[in-house]
């Protein structure tokens, strides 16, 4: 499934295409480019903030910032590159802005069992699969999520582009304005931090 | 290479980042230390994990959304369409003036509400409500004046009947007081025989209306200092007090009401009942009081045009000293 989508958004002619028009006047040319990225997009802001409305809120307001600046976009690096780094700066001042820090303290008094923010809506693709598994699943994945949800935000970012969203390094180097070494040392230090968390569980 | 050095670098190995001289380095290594094996085995399922997470994918209306919120001063238009959705029906002026006061009204009725709550007003319809309050206000202040106010204490009430006609009419009744035992029987010799079963009931009656507390409280507090309660009455005492317990019962019956009642001091007999009696009933009192005993002179009758209340003087007086008014002990 990820292989399929990887495709589908990594038509990077595609992307300069529609950029072009919409660059020339064609405004539509934008709504296009919404729904090729928006599912990729929207996955990595939901992994960075462990939340489906935060990252419902994150996602539209990167696509709103990139329709206002996309006229000065020179294609220095690939649109949807652009376009990632507008989302991970966006969720990073999300996580950093204080209501959202509150609000995950108030989660962590609670308990970590207890309210998890918003989860996503039921998976209608693995229909295939019994209703056991489907729970595990879903179970597994809350556990993953609070797992990445505790890393550090540096370290963070790097497992999301990399474990969850595929990208390769440079990729990665060029979203998170990072070098090669930076971006290395922090994914093993982010890999070692979920595997300890999540221990046997795993 | 020592352990901690091959497991920093395990995740490059994993991601094929290491140059070929590395990776080697670190091959040859894991063939033999089960440590380094088992963090490079964790390491790759956990991976494998991430990996195969399910995609959360964006709403169905994300792009509508986004258009929502790309809308100049979107917050405006949802204003607007709050504001004014209902009101797209075009209303003529004047319908527009009665709609707009019936909704000040609503609202100003729907503030006053908490007010009225604590003021312990139920919240009915308000305007009959208030209404009422009027009305019972107005009718209660004229009562005050009328003097027909109901007061907690009867005496109060009886105090304020001033307008009434002064006119008193006084009966006196003649009452066997030589045998105490005995009911006191009407002179008439028909009615000895049911005498026994009237001292009883009566004497039960008597004792039902002491006991019932508020008459009894009623005629108490009609009572002078000096006077005696009923609840002291007994023994051979009784020789009139049956008839007063009777007397003030049939005049609560007719809707009358008893003023006082003297008692004489030495023997705490009743001596005289003063009592309002409505008009209309005044014929079948004076009837019951002459089964109680004669009058001495016979009552006199009133005009219909006379007022609706009679104040009546009923004295007790004994049966063998008929000719004067006291009362003799035997």
């Amino acid at each position: 499934m990820k292989e399929r989508r990887k495709k589908s958004t990594s038509a990077p002619h595609e992307d300069s295409a529609l950029v072009k028009a919409f660059q020339a006047g064609e405004k539509a040319a934008f709504d296009r480019l919404v729904l090729k990225h928006k599912d990729r997009l929207f996955n990595l802001c939901y992994w960075f903030l462990g939340d489906y409305q935060e990252a419902n809120d994150s996602a539209q307001e990167a696509f709103i910032r990139a329709y206002r600046s996309l006229n000065k976009f020179r294609s220095e690096s690939t649109f949807s590159t652009w376009l990632y780094r507008i989302a991970v700066n966006t969720c990073k001042n999300r996580l950093k802005s204080l209501e959202y820090r509150l609000r995950k303290k108030m989660v962590w008094l609670d308990g970590p069992g207890k309210s998890e923010g918003s989860n996503p809506p039921i998976d209608i693709e693995d229909e295939s699969h019994s209703p056991v598994i489907e729970l595990e699943r879903k179970e597994r994945m809350a556990l993953i999520r609070k797992a990445v949800d505790s890393l550090p935000s540096e370290q963070k970012t790097v497992v999301v582009l990399r474990d969850i969203d595929g990208l390769s390094y440079e990729e990665i180097a060029s979203i998170a304005g990072l070098n090669l070494g930076t971006v290395k040392s922090r994914l093993a230090r982010a890999r070692l931090g979920l595997r300890k968390r999540l221990g046997r569980a795993i | 290479m020592d352990c901690s050095k091959i497991k920093e670098l395990l995740s490059e190995y994993i991601d094929g980042t290491l140059d070929r001289r590395t990776k080697a380095l670190i091959e040859e290594h894991l063939l033999t230390c089960r440590g380094c094996k088992e963090e490079l085995d964790s390491l790759e399922a956990l991976l494998k994990e991430l990996r195969s997470l399910d995609a959360v994918d964006a709403p169905d209306d994300f792009l509508e959304k986004f258009h929502e919120r790309m809308e100049p001063s979107p917050w405006f238009r949802r204003i607007m369409r709050i504001l004014f959705v209902p009101w797209r029906i075009k209303i003529p002026l004047e319908l527009t003036g009665a709609v707009a006061t019936v909704l000040l009204i609503v609202s100003i009725i729907h503030i006053q509400q908490p007010e009225r709550e604590m003021a312990g007003i139920p919240i009915g319809s308000t305007e009959s409500m208030i209404t009422k309050k009027i009305t019972a206000d107005t009718l209660e202040s004229r009562l005050e004046k009328e003097g027909y106010i109901s007061e907690p204490t009867f005496e109060e009430r009886t105090a304020k009947q001033p307008k009434r006609e002064e006119r008193t009419i006084e009966l006196a009744l003649l009452l066997r007081t030589d045998e105490p035992e005995r009911v006191h029987a009407p002179g008439a010799a028909l009615e000895a025989a049911p005498a026994p079963r009237k001292r009883g009931a009566t004497i039960q009656e008597e004792k039902t209306y002491m006991l019932s507390p508020p008459r009894a409280r009623i005629y108490r507090e009609t009572e002078s200092n000096d006077e005696i309660q009923p609840g002291k009455l007994k023994g051979k005492k009784q020789s009139i007090t049956w008839g007063t317990g009777e007397v003030k019962d049939f005049i609560g019956l007719i809707g009358g009401k008893v003023i006082s009642v003297e008692y004489e001091k030495q023997t705490e007999s009743p001596q005289s009942i003063h009592a309002e009696i409505p008009a209309k009933h005044y014929g079948a009192f004076c009837e019951k009081l002459k089964h109680l005993g004669p009058f001495r002179t016979p009552p006199p009758s009133i005009s219909e045009k006379d007022e609706e209340i009679i104040r009546m003087r009923i004295r007790f007086v004994s049966y063998l000293n008929s000719h004067d008014g006291e009362f003799s002990h035997p």
